[in-house]
């Protein structure tokens, strides 16, 4: 990607705990100024990399180079880093200032320098006027205020988060990805974000790194990730899909279920004969209630409906094969559960990886 | 290591004792019991077990149990717990002469039936003693010499006299006994320099010795009270001067280990153990049978052979041969303790004691 | 009838069972605890009876004979030298415990087990083999003058810098398993968010971990004071007699001088002193805790 000089480059970045490898050899670069969402189901590797790149653990191999330089040797405490723990990790012997003046201490600023940053922080993260209170005093959302403060009280160079909203109710989460993303907007800082929940990190993130067993997926836009996964796999974490056993039959077409399915998207390393694995997302399949067409189409049997007022899901049923369409309300075809239908499937729609 | 040859053990067996006043259930005694005899553990207990009670079992058919004691007071105030709870953790036990004296004046012991302590007779009086009404508590049992010992590799010249505990030039050398009634420093001292313990007759007097006394403390490295702490350090050299048992030095000597007992011109320090029965024994009979046999003087010579003591009766009554008698006494006129002086004013020599070497 | 008797019965089981823990605890806390104590406070006030033993009275002659500059200066003197003890002790414990919970499972669990190894070695054990390793003829000292570091080889016992020595050695293994589990639980992510913002390692340890731990430091000296107060061989061992404790001074009275009365009210005495001291410690650190909220 960028070669701007805020980024960070992670170079063939291997981590090994005893005979397990947590972080495989992972190539990126990440562009300055941009918010990225570390992605992926526990024990991925996405705490390590966020952790590696923190300088709270030494990779086994591999290097880091933040702004053209390499960050082996630098201890976590001299890479002027902002981190907000999964814990949150705010001190309970010091007060709200306290906290947050922290890292201004460590750097010898005085008394006035400090008061006037901390108030700033506060209004910042829309706290003002609680310098004074103990920690045990704030509620879980103010907290994580205070700790997103403290980890940019010193203008870091890069902006760590791990997990930083999950102990939130739904709600409050919701809100506070709104939040931190305007906030890292107006601040322009190189913001790395560790989160199992995919909706967060489309909420939040211009860029999306998706992990599996310590390596990178994919990465890039959200929206283009959701749009064209690279692997099933991806398909799958990534918003739902409708994943159905297909095989190739050419160079624009597989074999679903005896049908033909004809498609945009089939990559030229799969050969004809091949047995590969089609994606279809819900919102792309379209219920006919006439008969079957030639191709691109598939009967199936209504199992529910599930109306949700904004949003109708159809359950269906072909043979063994599940599978969900969702539209809005006024697109609801005229079927009830029991009907036979035909499922049609646009050729753009359709993904095909390897099996 | 750590003990050896030490006839006092007390800072295991206090610790152990002291348990033991608590968890002894009261055991109702059936003829045929032995008869417990208590002696300080250590070298003096496995010596009586190896050459003493087995023949006296063979001449009298008594069995005996062998009971370790620890010194000092210690084992007179677990008597006294014991006897108050009616019970005898031993029938017979050695016991100081100061402490044979404080539990006679609690009436601690039995008293003793003369007719059956023929053997006695021989003994001096003062190691007969008696209540007020005439009654025997305790008979000398055996005697020993507390004198000045050295590390003869430290020391190739043994010193002559307890003054040389004064001189400057044994600064940090000397192992010194940290009880006031059991170093008998006082004696010493009032000896050495004053002329003898007459002047511990006042109050007045005894200040004055403590003080000389309190001239030697710059010389002392240790004060003890566990034996086994002093005779190990004097073997290695770490401290090679002070008062010790002649007894246990000489065999430590005929072990090997570079060691002295030196009988300094002023005389040894002579003190001396009783047997004493505690009056809540039922074997008045055989303790009796057993004391005195013990009184004999072939028992006191094989005692001075076998355990290295001083026998209580008179020398010329043994067949103690010079050379064996030299072994375990000495022609010069012994330092004898004021016994007396810890009965009346035992608690204020005490504190004065304390203060004296505490400061 | 048998029902309601059935009924009666389990609801008297019910009863006695639930009252069992309390009724248990009581028990024992009486008999291992209150009833020697009281026994001890009694006998306290008993007439000592010289050249003898003792019997049954009122009288405070035996606290009186304490408030005298003689066993005042004693007990200054144990007070401060058991203060000493605990608080080198958790100065040198502290800092290996946090290290210790950071490290290797396998580390952990073999330094534990070797502490409670040490942990049961009596003072008279402890004693003896300090004794030797500053002795003039078997110590360290040898091993200077092997090195050329010195001339001559010199004992360093008996002295108060020993005696200190052996005693942080006594308190330290328990130190350490006081500590070990409050060091456990500590949240490593506090030590990690202070090094993230620019602390130090050592930084980090004083301006975190230590004032995190305060009460847990404060509570791990108050034990090992209390538990070093009752030490009474190693200031004899490796002590002059100016070092020698007012626990010593118990013994010598309990066991030497036969004279209970009297060394039960100076253990009256003691437990009082410390009592009072623990007792100050936690109102200034309650104080400090409801004073830094305001």
């Amino acid at each position: 990607m960028s070669e701007t000089p805020g980024g960070l480059e992670l170079q063939n970045l291997t981590m090994n705990f005893g005979s397990v490898r947590a972080i495989d050899g992972i190539d990126l670069t990440l562009p300055e100024g941009k918010f990225v969402c570390l992605l992926g189901p526990s024990g991925c590797g996405k705490t390590t990399l966020l952790r590696l790149i923190a300088g709270l653990q030494n990779p086994s191999s591999g290097d880091i180079i933040f702004n053209g330089k390499s960050m082996t040797g630098v201890p976590s405490h001299k890479r002027d880093f902002g981190m907000v723990f999964q814990s949150l990790a705010l001190f309970p012997h010091l007060n709200i200032a306290q906290n947050i003046a922290y890292s201004l201490r460590i750097r010898g600023q005085s008394a006035a320098e400090m008061k006037a940053r901390v108030e700033e922080l506060l209004e910042m993260v829309h706290l003002p006027g609680v310098g004074d209170r103990r920690i045990t005093q704030l509620s879980g959302g103010q907290r994580q205020r205070v700790a997103i403060a403290r980890a940019l009280a010193i203008h870091p160079r890069l902006f760590l988060l791990d997990e930083p909203l999950s102990a939130l109710d739904a709600k409050l989460r919701e809100a506070m990805q709104v939040e931190l993303r305007q906030l890292q907007r107006s601040l322009g800082i190189t913001t790395i974000v560790v989160t199992h929940d995919q909706r967060e990190a489309m909420t939040m993130a211009d860029h999306v790194v998706i992990m599996k067993d310590g390596k990178v997926q994919q990465y890039g836009p959200p929206l283009e990730i959701y749009r064209k996964p690279a692997t099933a796999f991806v398909a799958d974490f990534i918003g739902a899909s409708n994943l159905m056993p297909c095989a190739v039959t050419d160079s624009a077409a597989v074999e679903l279920y005896g049908r033909k399915i004809v498609t945009t998207d089939l990559s030229d390393t799969l050969r004809p004969g091949q047995e590969a694995m089609l994606s279809v997302r819900p919102e792309d399949i379209h219920i006919l209630s006439d008969v079957e067409r030639e191709t691109n189409s598939l009967s199936a049997t209504v199992t529910f409906i599930r109306d949700l007022g904004a949003q109708v899901e159809i359950m269906l049923q072909h043979g063994e094969q599940h599978l969900i369409a969702t539209m809005t309300p006024k697109d609801k075809p005229d079927v009830a559960v029991g009907d036979v239908v035909c499922v049609e499937i646009p050729a753009e729609a359709c993904r095909v990886f390897p099996a | 290591m750590l003990k050896k040859a030490t006839r006092r053990q007390f800072l295991k067996t206090t610790t152990a004792a002291g348990v033991g006043i608590l968890a002894a259930p009261a055991i109702l005694r059936a003829a045929g019991e032995p008869l417990k005899v208590g002696t300080y553990g250590g070298y003096f207990q496995d010596s009586f077990d190896k050459h003493i009670y087995p023949e006296f079992t063979k001449a009298t058919g008594i069995e005996v149990e062998s009971i370790s004691e620890p010194t000092g007071s210690a084992w007179l105030v677990q008597l006294q717990a014991a006897a108050r709870a009616g019970q005898a953790p031993a029938d017979v036990s050695m016991m100081t002469q100061t402490a044979a004296t404080k539990g006679a004046n609690d009436k601690l012991w039995m008293p003793l039936d003369s007719s059956k302590l023929g053997n006695t007779s021989a003994l001096p009086e003062h190691f007969v003693r008696k209540y007020d009404d005439g009654s025997i508590y305790a008979i000398g049992a055996l005697s020993w010499y507390i004198t000045l010992v050295t590390n003869t590799e430290v020391y190739p010249e043994p010193p002559t006299s307890w003054k040389d505990m004064w001189d400057p030039k044994y600064k940090d050398t000397l192992g010194l006994l940290a009880k006031v009634d059991n170093s008998f420093l006082l004696e010493v001292t009032a000896t050495t320099w004053f002329g003898g313990t007459e002047i511990m007759d006042t109050e007045e007097g005894i200040l004055k010795v403590m003080d000389k006394l309190a001239e030697l403390k710059d010389n002392v490295r240790l004060w003890y009270r566990d034996e086994g702490q002093f005779q190990q350090a004097l073997e290695s050299g770490e401290i090679p001067m002070g008062q010790y048992y002649h007894d246990v030095t000489g065999l430590a000597a005929a072990d090997g280990q570079p060691v002295r007992s030196t009988f300094p011109q002023e005389g040894g320090i002579l003190d001396s153990g009783s047997w004493c029965l505690i009056k809540t024994s039922k074997m008045k009979e055989q303790a009796e049978t057993f004391i005195n046999y013990m009184s004999q003087t072939d028992i006191q010579a094989k005692l001075a052979r076998k355990v290295g003591t001083a026998p209580t009766v008179p020398r010329e009554l043994t067949d103690l041969t010079d050379e064996e008698f030299a072994a375990v006494s000495s022609d010069i006129k012994p330092i004898i303790p004021r016994y007396d002086l810890y009965n009346s004013k035992g608690d204020w020599l005490n504190q004065k004691w304390a203060e004296l070497i505490a400061s | 009838m048998s029902a309601m008797e059935d009924s009666a019965s389990g609801a008297a089981r019910g009863f006695s069972l639930k009252l069992l823990p309390p009724v248990y605890a009581s028990v024992m806390l009486g008999l291992f605890f209150l009833i020697p104590l009281g026994i001890m406070l009694a006998v306290s006030f008993f007439h000592r009876v010289e050249g003898a033993f003792y019997e049954p009275a009122f009288e405070l002659t035996n606290y009186a004979r304490f408030l005298d500059a003689f066993f005042i200066r004693i007990l200054g003197f144990s007070i401060g030298l058991s203060i000493a003890a605990a608080v080198i002790a958790v100065l040198i414990a502290f800092p290996f415990t946090y290290s210790l919970t950071r490290a290797r499972r396998g580390t952990q669990i073999f330094a534990l087990v070797f502490l409670l190894a040490v942990l049961s070695l009596s003072e008279v054990i402890i004693g003896f083999s300090w004794s030797t390793l500053l002795s003039r003829t078997a110590g360290v000292s040898n091993l200077f003058v092997a090195l050329g570091l010195f001339e001559r080889s010199a004992a360093y016992y008996p002295s108060l810098p020993a005696l200190l020595l052996g005693l942080v050695y006594l308190s330290f293994p328990y130190t350490v398993l006081v500590l070990y589990p409050a060091l456990s639980r500590l949240d490593p992510e506090l030590s990690e968010a202070a090094r993230m913002m620019g602390a130090s390692p050592v930084r980090t340890f004083f301006t975190v971990v230590v004032p995190v731990m305060k009460r847990t430091i404060i509570s791990t000296i108050i034990l090992a004071f209390v538990f070093t107060l009752g030490a009474y061989i190693l200031p004899q061992t490796l002590g002059k007699p100016p070092h020698w404790t007012l626990s010593v001074h118990i013994t010598d009275q309990a066991i030497f001088e036969a004279n209970l009365p009297f060394a039960a009210a100076m253990a009256i005495l003691l437990l009082l002193v410390s009592l009072v001291m623990v007792a100050i410690t936690l109102l200034v650190g309650k104080e400090d805790a409801v004073g830094g909220k305001a």
